[in-house]
């Protein structure tokens, strides 16, 4: 087994180098958005298309959003390495969860903050970025960091387009030793060290912060 | 005779001492209102005695027993919340039935009756098939006493029931508390409401940091209070 | 680029009948997790202490591992110790495992909402724990499980596609394949996502009709 756990060192930090750039970028991109979300009207254009992108996203499994970035970019022409069409598969998954998170923490603040804030003479803009937007900022630590245990899940995903990460070297070297159970056994537990471990730091974070109803939940499985 | 005896007391929670020691007599049909600032371990000790609360030390015995079946000790003691905390998915008349029905064993026909009956006692006639939602502070806080009074307790506990209450509603809900005392229900009740307290008490209890310094009738406890902190407690609270 | 309609319609009856059995995994495993996770939740609640930190440790480990390993692990690992399961039904099995896994959080989490003060009402009554549990908070908490567990069914669809590794005839599986056979893309793949977003779609708007007739 721990002649396992070595070989298997590497591609977990393939899935952890995965997982961390995914998050750097789709969580300041989601949120950003996300938070304009919420203060555009539902008409808007670009309303519309945040929303067609979210409802794509949260309606069909991540393996079709990796397919559709796999197949489609060297239809129109591109070929970049499969690093980076994994990353951009998840980024297109995650951020479109993130819109959400941003969108319902600005949403979570409590309208007496606006009407205070607009009282005092600040327009909707400012009092947006001055009041608003710092105590949605406590909301979403949580969410995120269940975002990046969310994102480790997928990145096992990546295997399909064999990318080596932690699924896939596992994978690799149980069809050639045979020993299926004792792999599986050695890849679980990395992969729960992390997830588990992040979940466990993300709680420790929430109730430090303890910002009024946790947004976010339980996580889940299924992207 | 002697309903409730405790003695020594103690709550902690934490680094926090709730109940610093504190020895406690009521006598059948005696009516005692516990009051004193926040903090000072009111509510602390009636949950004691219920147990909702688990005591760090002392004992508690209710009519001569120590009571240690737990379900059995709270079938004779019932207890009103701040919150009303009524069960939102039954109507006022289920909210009262509910109990005698599954743990008294009574018939759904005889629940429903006393249900009806305790609902005509706290001038409710006419709301049983309301839901909590439906009916205004005042109105739960009274269905929440039916409900504690339709498994026939020998002791009533009242744990600052008109603090969630608008100013409008506590009448009606000390109404009917006192009605109660006058009926012959030994009750403790913690409490803010100083006039409830000179009406209906017979003896008024002061906590301070976890222990009882003062207790007296009525007429002693207001007129010639026999402890500075005491003092200083109704000057605050009565002088606005 | 245009669109290939004539393509797109040859491959269709194939992706639909893979939709079929895409809908038969998910109900039977969202089946098993129906019947799991109440047995988990009230192990989890009621149970002795060393049944409950036991269901607690499955729980956090499921929770703590990706879908594919659970796949994983009942194809490769389970025949080792005598369970042989064709595909479709270790699919059925892990999702069913993991969906119970996660519905029984979201019931934990229900009954948690309703906050303290309920349940001190029903045991200020006299109620036994369990029975309070059982009989006045459950009904209450019944109510707040349909969305996040109409939330988990779409995921357990979701993850349906997961099974297109070990071979089962599902949608992904099946637009997996005929990409590589006939290079055709685009047509396939719009084909798989509208299938997918026909039966999430369908299944939010199910319970939202639930939810009405609940509230009613």
């Amino acid at each position: 087994m721990g002649q396992v756990l070595v070989r298997l060192l590497p591609p977990l930090g393939l899935t952890m180098l995965l997982s961390l750039t995914a998050l750097a970028i789709a969580t300041p991109l989601g949120l950003a958005l996300g938070a304009w979300r919420a203060e555009m009207a539902d008409r808007h254009p670009a309303a519309r298309l945040i929303d067609a992108w979210v409802f794509f996203v949260r309606g069909t499994p991540i393996l079709i959003q990796i397919f559709a970035v796999y197949f489609i970019l060297p239809k129109l022409g591109l070929q970049p390495p499969l690093f980076v069409m994994g990353v951009g598969a998840l980024v297109l998954n995650s951020a479109g969860y993130q819109i959400e998170i941003g969108r319902a923490a600005v949403q979570s603040v409590p309208k007496g903050q606006w009407e205070a804030a607009l009282a005092l003479g600040f327009d909707r803009k400012a009092s947006l970025h001055t009041f608003i937007l710092p105590q949605a900022a406590r909301r979403i630590v949580g969410p995120v960091m269940n975002e990046l245990s969310q994102l480790i899940k997928a990145s096992s995903v990546l295997s399909v387009i064999t990318l080596f990460e932690l699924h896939k070297a596992a994978e690799a070297i149980s069809s050639a030793n045979l020993r299926f159970s004792e792999v599986i056994v050695v890849e679980g537990f990395l992969y729960f060290l992390f997830i588990f471990g992040i979940s466990l730091m993300a709680s420790a974070l929430e109730r430090r912060l303890s910002a009024a109803g946790g947004l976010g939940g339980t996580g889940s499985f299924a992207r | 005779m002697t309903l409730l005896q405790a003695r020594g007391l103690v709550k902690r929670f934490g680094s926090f001492t709730a109940l610093d020691g504190v020895d406690l007599d009521l006598q059948r049909g005696e009516r005692l209102v516990i009051c004193g600032p926040s903090g000072s371990g009111k509510s602390t000790l009636i949950r004691c005695i219920n147990r909702l609360e688990q005591p760090d030390a002392g004992t508690i015995t209710i009519e001569g027993l120590p009571m240690a079946d737990l379900q059995a000790l709270r079938r004779r003691v019932g207890m009103v919340f701040q919150q009303f905390n009524l069960f939102p998915n039954l109507t006022a008349r289920e909210n009262i039935a509910i109990a005698p029905r599954k743990l008294l064993g009574l018939s759904r026909a005889e629940a429903d009756a006393r249900a009806e009956a305790l609902l005509d006692r706290v001038q409710l006639a006419g709301h049983a098939d309301k839901l909590p939602s439906g009916l205004s502070g005042g109105q739960q806080q009274r269905v929440a006493i039916a409900r504690a009074l339709a498994m026939e307790p020998v002791l009533m506990l009242f744990d600052e029931p008109t603090s969630a209450l608008d100013p409008e509603m506590i009448r009606e809900v000390l109404d009917v508390m006192v009605e109660l005392g006058q009926g012959g229900m030994s009750m403790i009740v913690v409490t803010h409401e100083m006039g409830f307290a000179r009406r209906a008490a017979d003896r008024i209890g002061f906590m301070d940091q976890g222990r009882i310094v003062a207790m007296a009738p009525p007429a002693q406890f207001f007129d010639a209070p026999p402890h500075p902190r005491l003092v200083r407690f109704l000057d605050n609270i009565l002088g606005h | 680029m245009s669109f290939d309609w004539a393509a797109f319609f040859e491959y269709l009856p194939r992706l639909v009948a893979a939709a079929g059995v895409t809908l038969q995994i998910s109900v039977l495993s969202l089946g098993l997790a129906c019947l799991g996770a109440p047995v988990l939740a009230l192990a989890r609640l009621l149970g002795p202490a060393p049944l409950r930190a036991l269901t607690q440790a499955f729980i956090e480990v499921i929770r703590g591992l990706p879908p594919l390993v659970v796949i994983a692990f009942c194809y490769f690992a389970l025949p080792k110790i005598g369970v042989v399961l064709s595909g479709f039904w270790c699919g059925v099995l892990a999702l069913g495992v993991v969906g119970a896994v996660y519905a029984a959080e979201i019931m934990r989490a229900a009954i948690e909402s309703l906050g303290k003060g309920q349940l001190e009402a029903a045991l200020a009554l006299g109620f036994a724990r369990w029975r309070a549990v059982l009989e006045i908070l459950t009904p209450q908490a019944l109510r707040r499980i349909l969305p996040p567990l109409t939330n988990e069914f779409a995921n357990l669809i979701k993850a349906s596609s997961l099974l297109s590794v070990i071979s089962v005839h599902e949608i992904s599986q099946v637009g997996q394949s005929l990409i590589f056979e006939t290079f055709v893309v685009i047509e396939i793949l719009v084909q798989m996502a509208v299938l997918y977003l026909i039966i999430i779609g369908g299944v939010s708007i199910l319970s939202r009709r639930m939810e009405r007739g609940l509230a009613a």
